[in-house]
């Protein structure tokens, strides 16, 4: 069934280990707050140049978070990590020259201080920015709270709540993989948010 | 109020979302100890042991509250840094 652009939330936030904590975090409130997360990585094998990919999941996708927590230097190279704000760029380009569908686009930018961007992305004043100081449980309230702003026909329940639901799926979620002969460590997007869907099927609200 | 519909999850897997659904637990939290709690099932041997190891380190089936925070992260990671 293919993701609906209503439902459809755009993650573009780093991929790398450090971040992994958050990521989880970030897909297990979407869905819980009756979205769909969509993001680079559910098309990443396939042979479609990535860039394209990125375009395409934006364009399905009415909704966008952008985390650029991680717009620094990079050790090893010495340069800057430019992906996220290059992708944040296409959404408000979006946003702002697309059909009137892309142009009711809303985004969400996350880093870890509220107004640092300040220092080196300052012409993304005016968006809707929330700080998650890399915690699991600030980043899963930001996003329930933004989120809760564009679904007010459903009573969510507080970031507090989900939070501890994102503990429960988490004690869990070793022997929920490893019943469908996963390891965890090695789930992909799909396979992960298949598992989160499948817990919040049997833990609802 | 609109009742809430969870929606699909994106991305390929060969897992389908009725195995997801049959292999996720009850969780709950212990009214006396705080500890989370996973609601028994008809787990075998091995996956009891698994799961006992990553969640306790006593080996019970509980995790310790302050076990989510400081995890690491389930989802294989892109070779690429993004």
């Amino acid at each position: 069934m293919p993701a609906v652009y209503r439902d459809s939330v755009f993650l573009n936030v780093p991929f790398d280990k450090k971040y992994a904590g958050l990521f989880d975090a970030l897909v297990f409130a979407v869905h819980d707050c009756v979205f769909i997360a969509r993001s680079a990585l559910e098309v990443d094998d396939s042979g479609q140049a990535r860039v394209l990919k990125i375009l395409d999941i934006i364009e399905q996708s009415k909704y966008g978070i952008h985390d650029i927590s991680r717009a620094g230097i990079d050790r090893q190279t010495g340069l800057a990590r430019f992906n996220m704000p290059l992708e944040l760029g296409f959404f408000l380009g979006a946003m702002r020259y697309g059909i009137a569908k892309q142009r009711e686009k809303r985004c969400l930018v996350l880093d870890r201080e509220r107004y640092r961007y300040r220092n080196f992305c300052s012409d993304i004043a005016g968006q809707d920015i929330r700080a998650h100081a890399d915690q699991p449980r600030a980043a899963i309230r930001a996003v329930r709270d933004w989120l809760s702003t564009h679904r007010t026909a459903v009573q969510m329940p507080g970031g507090k709540a989900i939070f501890d639901r994102y503990e429960r799926f988490r004690t869990q979620l070793a022997v929920q993989a490893a019943d469908v002969q996963l390891e965890i460590g090695e789930l992909t997007f799909g396979d992960y948010t298949k598992l989160v869907v499948g817990w919040l099927t049997k833990n609802p609200w | 109020m609109t009742k809430r519909t969870i929606k699909p999850a994106a991305g390929e897997s060969r897992v389908s979302l009725h195995d997801a659904t049959s292999a996720a637990r009850v969780v709950y939290r212990d009214g006396t100890t705080g500890r989370f709690v996973i609601l028994e099932r008809d787990l075998s041997g091995q996956f009891k042991d698994r799961a006992s190891a990553i969640t306790s380190a006593k080996g019970t089936f509980r995790a310790r509250k302050d076990s989510v925070g400081s995890h690491s992260g389930s989802m294989r990671r892109s070779s690429k840094k993004k």
